[in-house]
């Protein structure tokens, strides 16, 4: 790998840590356990759809790990390891079948697919009285990755413009 | 042919989210219950009849070094305070529906509403 790809992931990788950082400070939207905005995942589906995918997921990795430790949530990293993992897997194929222009829609289902993970796990922890949760951690889930594909769609427009 | 399969991806997502929404409010309106357990790890730790409880009562279930206060007043079921890092648990306000447990991921514990009596009861908490 030179050096220029790996600037370009360390620079994404600080940037979905800053945003992590930068949701932790706001407060909670829905009292719903599990749900949130997700802002750190506009890196991870541009990353996506713009690097390769051990690269991407190589930044996700670093994200979910270094913002566990930043975080201080303990066992909130399990949750975001097993949604991120399930989000991943699921984006990789979904790329081929959603050309880039329609990235929001792909990451809806990415957003849907990491609550899948996250509640699979959180059920197996908690028990499965927490499913019940998950038809609102979906719909939070549509309507937050449908926003932070429509955010990750604009950095792909406006990095064109400045030749990122 | 590329526009074609954008739109059912559309309608996919759609469709998802109407099912999601659907399952919601079914959850919602479902009704309450009389007794209510308190679980961790899907294992009981005591159950109780909120309609037995006079007045305001609060008490507090231990978490490894931390606690959730549950509050019973006129039948309604809270948690008033934890010491959890996210308060997902006291945010959700009262118990109100059978399928929706007031959870607290952090401390592994769920709050619900069961069928019936069995072993256990306040009492066992008081002693």
């Amino acid at each position: 790998m030179d050096a220029r790809r790996l600037t370009r992931l360390a620079l994404l990788t600080a940037a979905a840590l800053s945003l992590f950082i930068v949701e932790l400070q706001l407060p909670d939207l829905f009292p719903i356990p599990g749900a949130k905005l997700g802002l750190a995942n506009i890196v991870t589906v541009y990353a996506l759809y713009r690097c390769r995918a051990g690269e991407a997921a190589m930044v996700l990795a670093a994200r979910i790990l270094l913002g566990g430790l930043l975080g201080g949530r303990g066992i909130a990293i399990v949750y975001s390891a097993a949604g991120g993992t399930a989000c991943f897997a699921g984006m990789l194929l979904l790329k081929r079948a959603i050309p880039e222009r329609h990235l929001w829609l792909a990451s809806v289902f990415g957003a849907a697919l990491h609550n899948l993970g996250q509640m699979a796990v959180a059920s197996i922890i908690a028990g499965t009285a927490v499913l019940a949760y998950l038809p609102f951690l979906l719909l939070a889930g549509c309507a937050a990755g449908a926003f932070t594909g429509l955010c990750a769609q604009l950095v792909i427009r406006k990095g064109r413009f400045w030749k990122l | 042919m590329k526009r074609a399969s954008a739109r059912r991806w559309l309608l996919l997502a759609v469709l998802l989210f109407a099912l999601a929404l659907v399952s919601c409010l079914l959850l919602w309106n479902a009704p309450g219950g009389e007794w209510v357990a308190v679980e961790r790890d899907g294992e009981e730790l005591f159950r109780f009849r909120p309609a037995d409880i006079e007045g305001a009562q609060t008490f507090d279930v231990p978490y490894a070094g931390g606690y959730n206060t549950i509050a019973v007043e006129n039948g309604e079921v809270r948690v008033a305070a934890a010491d959890c890092p996210d308060q997902t648990c006291v945010k959700m306000g009262a118990l109100r529906s059978r399928a929706l447990p007031i959870v607290c991921l952090p401390h592994h514990l769920t709050i619900r509403f069961v069928d019936g009596a069995e072993d256990g009861g306040l009492d066992a908490v008081a002693r």
